[in-house]
Parts: structure tokens; C-alpha cells; sequence
């Protein structure tokens, strides 16, 4: 009877604890969107309102006075663009290569394999001031392609291409050979499908991390007209200054996106997640 | 005879082929690399020895950025000054990250009902990107009109300055970075439950053990790699540190430079002030502390893959 007890409350601990952290990383969402439809008035009202008043002018107001002139639609296809080419570039070349280290026999391919590994030990910041350098000799600066090209090949992805294709027994390579298939084919209509669910959760890492990156676009793209949506935004903030409704409302276009593909893919993400952290 | 030979002419043909073939799979993402990571890592050692700022001619001075940044004044008391910053904000957020998330994981781990909701809810914030979420936080940390000053107002209890004062702007920044990481450290400890076999805890139970016992005795030191993996990931990340520094406190680095940490010192001298030569051997410095930190990660937990999710506080592309 006593032990029983004791789990009981053992367990609402549980629930009431996890409520807490829940509402802790929830709220501030719930705030934004709140902030993003009140009244100027209601925004500084004490005590908070936490019910909004569904004032929609705030949006209005955020939408017309985008930065530089452009339409949001710039920038947001900006981001669009710049994350599904990086992330296209990135999960094929990582493809291909995982697949040669995990698959085709060539000379130095397991030492080839370590050195690149090893990259994963240079801390971006490190490259940030040479590959601003090399960008201005390409004459890449302020370009699109400089915020795609750089990251159009991923370590972590080539070894988690690599992973994945290792697990293929040889013999159905064997087999394909003996049925007059190119490796090119087996590559293509064979080991890519295989080997999906590895290259969706690495295309969504890339495509993530294109899309939320802000340092390196802060730096080369300089004009508004090439701005992804995060640089766009830092203008935003500097302009509204204190207008905090249009700045909220800008805040939930901006965010509201990313939730609903992370609320979609959520099991790659925590499974990605989880495999990168085990399998080193 | 003929024929032996023409075997292993072929066999040869097909062999060189196949290496052929290797070598342009791995062709297109080993170019990229070696423009972008490898070159650039050995370049970065060459600038640093340069009087530059990117445009005009550059003067070649040795090791004297070095000396200026580890023992010259102005340069060393503002280097040293953002290692101590990095230092008081590893400090802070690390012991809070890692316990919250551990305490996290462990209840999550439990049979509970909507576990799959809980776990989504906590980890939700770690996808949302740092400039837009920045916003909402600034308004709540708004000294007049923010949330945080109204519920303390509410309670009675003294107002802060927020991201205005010294040190709470660095408190501040703790308090965000920790909202937008939490589910990140969260998710990994639970990779590293699950890993503990099951039958320990359970043998333990049945030898009388409580669930204290059972924590402190078997869990944790079971979960010991999985805390020194999270425990130098995090210390990597707050070292490399930008975005929410650059975005909350602004582009001075916070009031007195209070939130000046040594990623931020680094953008500050390579692209508001043009000194790539000086911003280099910092770059190198950071370098050199992150290799060590990663070095150690290597020793205690044996791993080859270390920040390749890193906390994506870090700045640039995460899974460059």
C-alpha cells in the first residue's frame, strides 16, 4: 500500500517537472504569437495580456516595410533557394563519396577517408577570414553561390553515407555485375534507395543548417537583393527599433515554418540526432 | 597459356577501372573540401603573420599579432578579457545545460504517458532559427515593458536590467542559449540511456537498491561518456559562440563589452574592424583551444566523430 503510494507520487513529480520544462521552451512561441496580435496598447498593458486581441495591422505594417525596399518574398525565396541547392549539392556529393569509401576498392581510399575525418576537428570560425578571402578572388562575395558552394560537401555526411552503405552485402553487387550492371546503375537504382532513410535524415541536418545559418551570409552577402531571411531580419530589428508588434510579426513568419517541417520530420531529426551521437 | 594472360590483362583493365571510378565518386566533395576547409586551415596560419586588412598591400610582421594578443596592451587585456567572458558564460551554462538536460532525460526515459510529446515539446526549440527567436526573447527581456520584469513586478520582487546591465546581459544570453540548446542535450542523453543495459538497473532493484542507489551507482557512471561527450561539446560551442551575442546584446558586444566572448571578439576585429592578420591568430588560438578540448574528448570517450551536430550557437553552417 506504502509503495504504491510512493510510485503515485513519484510519477505526478514526473509529469509536473516535465510540465514545466514543456511550458519553459513552449512559451516563449506562445508569447511571440500572442505579442505578434495586440494592440500597441495591450502590448504594454501591466499586468501582460496573455489572451491577444487578434489585431492583424501588425502584420500589415511588418509586411510593407521589408528591408532595403524588397518584398519578404525576397528574401524568403532567398532562403529557399540558397537551402534546397546547398542541400541537393551536399547529399550528392556526400553520396557518391560515401559510397566509393564504403564500396569501390582504389588505392589510399582508408587513409583518403581518415584525413578527411579528421576535418571535422577545424572549428568553422577558423575559416570564416580565408574563405572570405578566397571568395573575393573567385569574385564570389555578395553572390549567391558563395553561401551554397562552401557547404555543397559535408564530412558528417559523407560518413554517415558511408555507414549506411557498408551495411549492403557484397554479394548483391556481385550479383549485379553478373547481370551486366554499370556501377554507375547499381549506384543509382540501387544503393541510393537502399540507403534513403540515412540520406532524408542528412538532407534535413543540411538543409536545417542552411536555412537557420547566419554568420557566414552576414558576412559575404553585403546587398539586400541576394539576403536570406535571418541577415533580412537583423536589418528588420535595426530599423523597427521598439515597434514590437511588426517585429513579433516578423518573428512568427520567420519561425512558424521551421515548426511545421521539424513537427513533420521530427523522428529523423532526433534519430539523426541520436545516430551521430553513438555511432562515433 | 594465351589465355592466362589475357585474364589477367582484363582482371588489371577492370582493377584500373575501379580505381577510375573511386576517384571520381570522391572527386567532387573532396574538390569542395580542399578549397573551402583544407586550404583555408593552412592559410589562415599565413594570414595571421600578416599586417592586412584584405584590400591593401600585406606586410609581412611574424609573430608580432601573437605577441600583441597574448602580452601587448591594448591587444592582450581585450583578448584575455573575452576568454574570461567565454570562461564565466561556460561556466554558467554548462552546469545549468547539463543538469537540466540530464534530469530531463532520465524522466523521459521513464514509461510515461505522452513521452513522445514531452520529448518533441523540449527539444522543439533547438530547430528554431537564432535571429527570429532572438526577437521574441528581447521583447521579454525588455526592461520596461518585457515579460520578465512584469512577472517580477507581479511577484513584488526586484526588476532586472536585463540584456542592459552587467552582468545580466551575459545572464541573459545564458538564459536563452540554455532555452535554445536544452533539447539538443536532452535527446543525446537519452541516445546514452538507452545504450545502459536494462538488466543492471533491474538486478540492482532486486538486490535492494533504491532508485538513488540505482542512479548514482550504475547509471552514472555507466553514462559517464555520454556526459564528458555532452560536457566538451557544449564547452566547443560556447568558445565559438555568435549569434545570440551579436543579435541580443548587440554589435558592441553587450554594456562594457561584458558579452564580448572570443567567437565574438573574433568577428569584431576580422569584419568591423578590417585586421585579419590580428583576427587570424585569434582564429588560431580558438583553434588551438577547441583541438584540445576535442583531443580530450578523444582520450576519455574514444570517439572519432565529435561536434558533427554541434550546438548550432556556434554560427556558421552545422554540419559543415
Amino acid at each position: 500500500m506504502k509503495r504504491h503510494k510512493k510510485i503515485k507520487i513519484s510519477s505526478i513529480l514526473t509529469y509536473v517537472i516535465l510540465t514545466a520544462a514543456l511550458i519553459f521552451t513552449a512559451f516563449p512561441f506562445y508569447w511571440m504569437v500572442v505579442s505578434s496580435l495586440n494592440k500597441p496598447g495591450s502590448l504594454f498593458a501591466f499586468p501582460p495580456k496573455l489572451i491577444p486581441d487578434f489585431y492583424f495591422k501588425n502584420y500589415i505594417t511588418m509586411w510593407h516595410n521589408a528591408p532595403g525596399g524588397y518584398s519578404w518574398w525576397r528574401f524568403i525565396w532567398n532562403t529557399v533557394f540558397i537551402a534546397t541547392t546547398t542541400t541537393a549539392l551536399s547529399v550528392f556529393n556526400s553520396t557518391l563519396a560515401g559510397f566509393a569509401f564504403a564500396k569501390i576498392k582504389f588505392p589510399l581510399r582508408d587513409k583518403i577517408f581518415l584525413f578527411l575525418l579528421g576535418l571535422m576537428m577545424i572549428p568553422g570560425e577558423m575559416l570564416l577570414i580565408p574563405n572570405y578571402v578566397i571568395l573575393k578572388h573567385l569574385h564570389w562575395l555578395n553572390t549567391y553561390q558563395a553561401m551554397i558552394v562552401p557547404w555543397g560537401a559535408s564530412v558528417f555526411g559523407i560518413f554517415l553515407a558511408r555507414q549506411s552503405f557498408k551495411t549492403l552485402p557484397n554479394e548483391l553487387w556481385e550479383a549485379a555485375q553478373v547481370d551486366g550492371c554499370s556501377i554507375w546503375r547499381y549506384f543509382f537504382s540501387i544503393a541510393v534507395p537502399l540507403a534513403k532513410p540515412t540520406l532524408l535524415t542528412l538532407a534535413l541536418f543540411v538543409f536545417l543548417g542552411s536555412w537557420n545559418s547566419f554568420l557566414w551570409p552576414l558576412i559575404v552577402a553585403r546587398s539586400y537583393a541576394i539576403m536570406p531571411l535571418e541577415v533580412a531580419l537583423r536589418s528588420f530589428i535595426g530599423a523597427e527599433g521598439t515597434d514590437w508588434g511588426p517585429l513579433t510579426a516578423a518573428s512568427t513568419m520567420a519561425t512558424v515554418p521551421v515548426l511545421i517541417v521539424f513537427l513533420i520530420f521530427q523522428q529523423q531529426f532526433i534519430e539523426g540526432i541520436s545516430k551521430g551521437a553513438l555511432k562515433g | 597459356m594465351v589465355d592466362e594472360a589475357v585474364i589477367k590483362k582484363r582482371k588489371r583493365l577492370k582493377s584500373i577501372k575501379e580505381y577510375l571510378t573511386g576517384y571520381i565518386f570522391i572527386s567532387p566533395a573532396t574538390l569542395i573540401l580542399a578549397i573551402f576547409v583544407i586550404f583555408p586551415s593552412i592559410f589562415v596560419f599565413y594570414i595571421s603573420t600578416l599586417n592586412w586588412n584584405m584590400i591593401g598591400p600585406k606586410h609581412f610582421v611574424g609573430l608580432t599579432n601573437y605577441i600583441n594578443l597574448l602580452f601587448r596592451s591594448p591587444y592582450a587585456p581585450e583578448f584575455w578579457h573575452s576568454v574570461l567572458v567565454t570562461i564565466e558564460y561556460v561556466s554558467m551554462s554548462v552546469p545549468l545545460q547539463m543538469g537540466v538536460s540530464l534530469g530531463l532525460a532520465v524522466l523521459l526515459m521513464k514509461p510515461i504517458k505522452l513521452r513522445g510529446f514531452f520529448r518533441t515539446g523540449i527539444f522543439i526549440a533547438y530547430v528554431t532559427p537564432l535571429v527570429a527567436t532572438s526577437i521574441v526573447w528581447m521583447w521579454m527581456f525588455n526592461r520596461d515593458y518585457g515579460l520578465f520584469n512584469a512577472i517580477l513586478k507581479m511577484l513584488h520582487l526586484p526588476t532586472s536590467s536585463w540584456l542592459l546591465g552587467v552582468p545580466s546581459a551575459l545572464i541573459s544570453i545564458v538564459i536563452y542559449t540554455s532555452w535554445h540548446e536544452i533539447g539538443f542535450s536532452t535527446i543525446l542523453f537519452m541516445a546514452g540511456l538507452t545504450t545502459i543495459p536494462k538488466e543492471l538497473q533491474e538486478a540492482a532493484r532486486i538486490d535492494g537498491a533504491n532508485a538513488n542507489g540505482v542512479f548514482w551507482n550504475i547509471t552514472w557512471p555507466m553514462l559517464s561518456p555520454t556526459t564528458f561527450f555532452v560536457l566538451i561539446i557544449s564547452m566547443i560551442g560556447a568558445f565559438k559562440m555568435f549569434t545570440p551575442v551579436f543579435i541580443l546584446t548587440g554589435e558592441t558586444g553587450g554594456p562594457y563589452h561584458s558579452t564580448t566572448t572570443t567567437g565574438f571578439y573574433l568577428y569584431e576585429y576580422a569584419f568591423n574592424y578590417w585586421k585579419a592578420g590580428y583576427a587570424s591568430a585569434v582564429a588560431v588560438l580558438l583553434f588551438l583551444i577547441i583541438f584540445a578540448l576535442t583531443l580530450l574528448n578523444m582520450k576519455f570517450t574514444g570517439r572519432k566523430v565529435f561536434y558533427a551536430g554541434e550546438t548550432s550557437t556556434g554560427g556558421t553552417n552545422e554540419t559543415a
